[in-house]
C-alpha cells in the first residue's frame, strides 16, 4: 500500500500558541446501552465483539449494555454555548475540572461541539457509533483525531468498517450512503475536476485514505464527467478508446445524463460506447500492462495519466 | 429587524452541489432552483461552471435574466480560457479558483506559486477590464499552512482583490482552525466567504463559526448536497445562524426547509450507490491501487 503523502491535515496554525490543543482525549462509547432496548438478544450475543472492535478503534471506555448511558456527574445543556463565546465557557469548565460533559445532536452540532470541547482542553467525551441516541458520532470524532494528527488511525483490521456493519445489524438500520466517515458513497467521484485530481494524487480531494475506514472508491459517469473520467471508465471496463471515440462518447454521456436526469449505469455507458464507434471488448488480459496499454488502436491509443494515485 | 451583523448566503447547489455523483438536474429544474433562491433573497447563486455542454451554456445565458435580487456567480478554474467562456454568459461575478495548498498547485495544476500568481493576475485583469465583479477562491486553504496563506494574502492585496472565498476543500477544519483561518483574512480587510465540507460532520458548525469569526458570506447548498459528504446545508446553517444574536440573515430556516422539501425529490440520490456497487466497472479501488503500484515500480 502506498504511503500517505500529504502533510499534516487540518492544521492551519500551531494551535498550541493559544492554549488550544487536543492531546489524546478519552473517547467513551455508549452505543451498546443505547441499542440494547431495540434488540436485547443480538446485543447480548455480540457485545464482546463490539467491545473488542471499539477498543481496537481507539475507545478508552466502552459501556456495556447494562451500564447507564449517562453518569451522575454528567453535565448537559451546553449546546447553546455555540451561540455565544463557547471557548470561554468550555475553558472555564476545563479549568474548574468539569470533565463529564455531554453534547446532544438535536441541532446537528454534537460533533462540532465535542471537537470544540476537546480543543479547549476537555479530556473526555461521550460518543456513540453513528450518533445513535443523539450523541456525537464516535467515528467522526475518531477521524477528526486522525486528520488533526492527534491520534493517527492506522489499524489495518478496519475496525471502523466492522463496527459499521455490526451497528447496522444491531440497530436494524442502514447507514446513509453519504454519512460522514461511514457512508458507502463518500469516496465516489464523478466530476471531471475530481476524477482528474484522483488520478494525479488521490489525497487532493480526500480527507483521509478510504483504506483506513475500510471503504472503496467508486467512479460514476454522468453530466459532470470529463475526458479523464470517461477514459478511466473505459479502462476499467476494458473498452479500447481513441481520441475520436472519447470525444464523441463524452458528448453522448452528457446528453444522456441530462435526458435521464441522473448518472449512467455501466450498461448504459457501454451502449453509448458502441454507438460512439467503439469496438467490442478485448479479452480480459492476464497482466495489468496489457489492459492498460496494448489496445488495438495503434498510434491512436490514448493513455491515462499515471499520477501518484494513492495517498 | 435583527441587529446582528448581516450574513449573506452564497448558494452552490448548482455548482459544487450539482457535481455530487449521481445528480443531473434538468435545465427546467435548475431554473426553478434559481427563481426560488432569488425569491428568497439569497445574495449570490453559483450556477455557472466549467465543463457545461453547449445546451447548458446556451440555457445559462437566460439565468441572469431570471434573477431580480441575487447575483449570478460563474466558477472558473485558474485558466484564462475559462474566464473568457464565463464572460460570454454575462454573470454578475467571475469567481476564479486559486489552488492554495502546495499539493494542489504542484500535483493538480503542475504550477509554481509564481506561475499561478501570474495566471491569476491575467484572469482578474480580463474580468475587471470587461466590467465584471470578481472573487477569488482559495481551494484547499485549510491544508495550505500559515506561510503559504501569508504569501497568498499579500498577493491578493497586491492584486487589489476585495472578496476571497476560503474553501475547506476536504472538510478537515475544526471549530478552532476555522476561526483562525477566517480571522486571518477577515482582519486583512478582505470580504471573506467560507465554503465548508462535511467530511467530519462539522460543516454547519464550521460555517457558523466562520460567520461568527468575521466571514460575511457563507456557502450553502440545498439539503447540503455536494461532493463526498456534501456542503453546509441551506436550512441547517440558517437554523444555527438565526439563533445567534450577533448575526443576522435575511432568509429564515423555515423558508429554507420549505424550499428543501419541494426540491428533495430532484436532489435525491437514493439507489445511486446500489447502482454503482452493482456495476463491476465502478469500483476503481483495486484499479487505482494496482496502477499506482505499477508506476512506483517504474520509477
Amino acid at each position: 500500500m502506498a504511503e500517505y503523502t500529504l502533510p499534516k491535515q487540518g492544521i492551519f496554525f500551531d494551535t498550541k500558541d493559544e492554549g488550544i490543543n487536543i492531546e489524546a482525549p478519552l473517547l467513551i462509547d455508549a452505543t451498546l446501552p443505547l441499542l440494547y432496548p431495540r434488540n436485547p438478544g443480538k446485543v447480548d450475543e455480540l457485545a464482546p465483539r463490539w467491545i473488542e472492535l471499539m477498543k481496537s478503534a481507539g475507545a478508552a471506555t466502552v459501556k456495556t449494555q447494562t451500564d447507564p448511558v449517562y453518569g451522575p456527574g454528567d453535565l448537559t445543556g451546553l449546546d447553546e454555548a455555540l451561540f455565544s463565546d463557547y471557548k470561554s465557557i468550555f475553558k472555564g469548565l476545563v479549568d474548574g475540572d468539569y470533565t463529564q460533559v455531554v453534547f446532544k445532536n438535536d441541532m446537528g452540532t454534537a460533533t462540532g461541539l465535542a471537537t470544540g470541547w476537546l480543543e479547549m482542553g476537555g479530556s473526555k467525551v461521550l460518543t456513540s457509533f453513528g450518533g445513535v441516541g443523539s450523541l456525537p458520532a464516535f467515528e467522526e470524532i475518531r477521524l477528526m483525531l486522525h486528520v488533526t494528527g492527534a491520534i493517527p488511525l492506522t489499524a489495518p483490521s478496519h475496525p471502523i468498517r466492522h463496527l459499521k456493519e455490526l451497528h447496522e445489524y444491531l440497530s436494524g438500520e442502514k447507514i446513509p450512503d453519504f454519512k460522514p466517515v461511514t457512508g458507502r458513497g463518500i469516496f465516489a467521484q464523478e466530476s471531471g475536476v475530481h476524477v482528474d485530481g484522483l488520478l494525479k494524487e488521490a489525497s487532493l480531494y480526500e480527507p483521509f485514505p478510504p483504506e483506513i475506514v475500510g471503504a472503496r472508491r467508486y467512479l460514476g459517469v454522468g453530466l459532470h464527467s470529463g475526458q479523464k473520467a470517461i477514459l478511466l471508465k473505459c479502462d476499467c471496463l476494458e473498452l479500447p478508446t481513441s481520441p475520436a471515440i472519447l470525444k464523441s462518447l463524452l458528448k453522448k454521456v452528457k446528453e444522456k445524463a441530462l435526458s435521464l436526469g441522473r448518472s449512467l449505469t455501466d450498461t448504459e455507458f457501454e451502449i453509448l460506447y458502441f454507438t460512439a464507434g467503439g469496438q467490442k471488448k478485448t479479452p480480459k488480459s492476464a497482466t495489468p500492462q496489457k489492459t492498460r496499454r496494448e489496445r488495438t488502436e495503434g498510434d491512436d491509443v490514448i493513455h491515462l495519466p499515471r499520477g501518484r494515485g494513492m495517498h | 429587524m435583527p441587529d446582528g451583523r448581516m450574513i449573506h448566503l452564497v448558494d452552490t447547489t448548482l455548482r459544487d452541489g450539482h457535481q455530487a455523483p449521481g445528480l443531473a438536474l434538468s435545465l427546467e429544474t435548475r431554473e426553478t432552483v434559481i427563481k426560488a433562491l432569488d425569491d428568497l433573497g439569497v445574495a449570490r447563486i453559483e450556477a455557472v461552471s466549467i465543463g457545461m455542454s453547449p445546451v447548458e451554456s446556451i440555457a445559462s445565458k437566460r439565468w441572469r435574466g431570471l434573477m431580480k435580487r441575487s447575483k449570478l456567480v460563474a466558477w472558473n478554474r485558474l485558466k484564462l480560457s475559462d474566464v473568457e467562456g464565463s464572460m460570454a454568459i454575462k454573470p454578475d461575478v467571475i469567481h476564479v479558483c486559486f489552488s492554495a495548498s502546495e499539493s494542489h498547485l504542484s500535483k493538480k495544476l503542475n504550477m509554481t506559486f509564481e506561475k499561478a500568481a501570474n495566471v491569476l493576475e491575467k484572469c482578474l485583469d480580463l474580468a475587471h477590464l470587461n466590467g465584471f465583479e470578481v472573487s477569488v477562491g482559495l481551494e484547499d486553504a485549510s491544508r495550505a499552512g500559515f506561510e503559504r496563506l501569508s504569501k497568498i494574502r499579500s498577493l491578493l492585496r497586491y492584486l487589489k482583490v476585495g472578496h476571497v472565498r476560503l474553501s475547506d476543500t476536504c472538510g478537515v477544519l475544526t471549530p478552532s482552525t476555522t476561526r483562525q483561518l477566517v480571522e486571518f483574512f477577515a482582519t486583512g480587510h478582505f470580504s471573506v466567504e467560507f465554503h465548508a465540507h462535511n467530511d467530519l460532520g462539522m460543516a454547519n458548525v464550521n460555517a457558523l463559526i466562520a460567520a461568527q469569526s468575521g466571514a460575511d458570506f457563507i456557502n450553502t447548498s440545498i439539503l447540503g448536497v455536494g461532493e463526498r459528504t456534501g456542503n453546509a446545508s441551506f436550512s441547517g446553517f440558517l437554523a444555527l445562524a438565526e439563533r445567534c444574536r450577533a448575526l443576522a440573515v435575511n432568509v429564515s430556516s423555515a423558508q429554507a426547509m420549505a424550499l428543501e422539501r419541494t426540491l428533495r425529490e430532484f436532489l435525491s440520490r437514493e439507489g445511486y450507490m446500489a447502482s454503482l456497487k452493482s456495476s463491476p466497472g465502478s469500483d476503481v479501488t483495486d484499479w487505482l491501487a494496482h496502477h499506482a503500484g505499477l508506476q512506483r515500480v517504474n520509477r
